[in-house]
């Protein structure tokens, strides 16, 4: 019998939830609850979620979160005149302020070579995927766009990895004049209130493993029969949408 | 055309003056490399790899620059180009305008203007799935140039 791992912010969520489980039970049987049983659950799933943000150094969704619990218990609190758009206001953007300020580091390093010299862009001392491998220009994109709109077309001939971060934008990327790299593509997304649309030739296979939160990733156009790569879709993706175009 | 050349005496400004019957690409083409001081513009190469490929200017959609690399568009590829962009656009026929500061756009080939609600368009051209995205700054020239090339074109 195959048995099941347990990772850890599943066993978070499965306590979180087993917890509201039991407090419902019992308010309904009278027994021990005195507040709003559904207060008490709705505010147990905003902590999670600001948690699991937190680890992730995803800001807004830390603090938004927090400004929810914040309204519902604003009695207790002392702050009972306290508004829920003006606080959810502020923790949004906040939260935007911080997480441009502190923007989360990508898997891997990405080391380019650039007229005989080498530049370290990003550094990476914590991620399961770092390595000391060092890659080209023409072997890793990088793509960051904050409130606005973007397309990009690649053009790299040895392509192994494709960084997006893209937050409160509209980002559009080409890969149909690249080519791929031997042992695959990776693509990274990391993006908040965003769509993406990667147009992709018709012969690549995706496999998605994303966590998306409030989000989706979707496929159009016409597959091929005939699969010569392998794209690798990786990262979160919150509040938006991935649009995977086949041309 | 005809061209003539006056001599003038030194009280009077230097002045080139075109008559013509109407403003089409060609003419403003003309005027833009009198201002730039040229007698031709350099003219562009298109490259795949290490192979120079000769290209009609009529077939780019249009060009864009990836760092510090410049690309030329057709509907199905792209040829890399051996300029930089500012220096590419002076040497271009009238029918290609700035679209943003990486970009090029002609606008023979462009299919729908798309305005977003900060000012940024996205552009379309026929028979491609490739677009490109125009700044606000430039918005009103290409404006401009595509309700000329509709007059042109249903004249």
């Amino acid at each position: 019998m195959k048995t099941h791992e347990f990772k850890p912010h599943r066993l978070f969520w499965a306590i979180l939830i087993l917890g509201g489980g039991v407090l419902l039970l019992l308010s309904a049987l009278g027994i021990g609850v005195e507040s709003d049983p559904f207060k008490i659950i709705g505010s147990l799933l905003l902590l999670g979620v600001a948690v699991t943000s937190l680890f992730k150094l995803q800001f807004f969704f830390t603090l938004v979160p927090l400004a929810g619990i914040a309204y519902l218990w604003r009695d207790p609190l002392g702050v009972p005149n306290l508004e829920l758009w003006p606080i959810l206001g502020a923790a949004a953007l906040l939260g935007i302020g911080l997480s441009i300020l502190f923007r989360r580091k990508p898997p891997f390093p990405v080391v380019i070579h650039r007229h005989g010299k080498t530049e370290t862009l990003k550094d990476c001392t914590d991620c399961a995927e770092a390595s000391e491998e060092t890659v080209n220009a023409d072997e890793s994109v990088e793509i960051e766009s904050t409130f606005g709109e973007q397309t990009k077309y690649i053009h790299a001939q040895n392509l192994k990895r494709v960084s997006i971060h893209s937050n409160f934008s509209e980002v559009k990327v080409y890969f149909d004049q690249c080519k791929v790299d031997e042992s695959g593509l990776t693509i990274q997304v990391d993006g908040n209130f965003t769509g993406i649309v990667l147009t992709i030739p018709r012969t690549w296979t995706v496999e998605n493993k994303t966590s998306t939160f409030a989000a989706s990733v979707t496929e159009r156009g016409l597959t091929s029969e005939t699969r010569d790569t392998t794209v690798r879709l990786v990262g979160s993706l919150n509040f938006g949408e991935i649009k995977i175009v086949r041309v | 055309m005809r061209v003539r050349i006056e001599r003038i005496g030194d009280e009077r400004p230097e002045e080139v003056v075109i008559y013509c019957r109407e403003t089409t690409p060609e003419v403003e083409a003309l005027a833009r490399r009198i201002r730039q001081g040229r007698d031709e513009g350099q003219a562009p190469s298109f490259f795949k790899g290490d192979r120079e490929v000769y290209l009609s200017l009529k077939e780019i959609l249009f060009f864009e620059t990836d760092s510090d690399r410049v690309f030329a568009h057709t509907a199905s590829d792209a040829f890399e180009m051996h300029m930089r962009l500012y220096e590419l656009e002076a040497s271009l026929p009238g029918y290609f305008v700035r679209a943003s500061r990486s970009a090029i756009v002609s606008i023979l080939h462009v299919f729908s203007i798309q305005k977003g609600l900060t000012g940024v368009s996205q552009i379309s051209f026929r028979q491609t799935h490739k677009e490109v995205y125009g700044s606000r700054m430039y918005g009103n020239e290409l404006s401009r140039k595509m309700k000329e090339r509709y007059l042109y074109e249903n004249a």
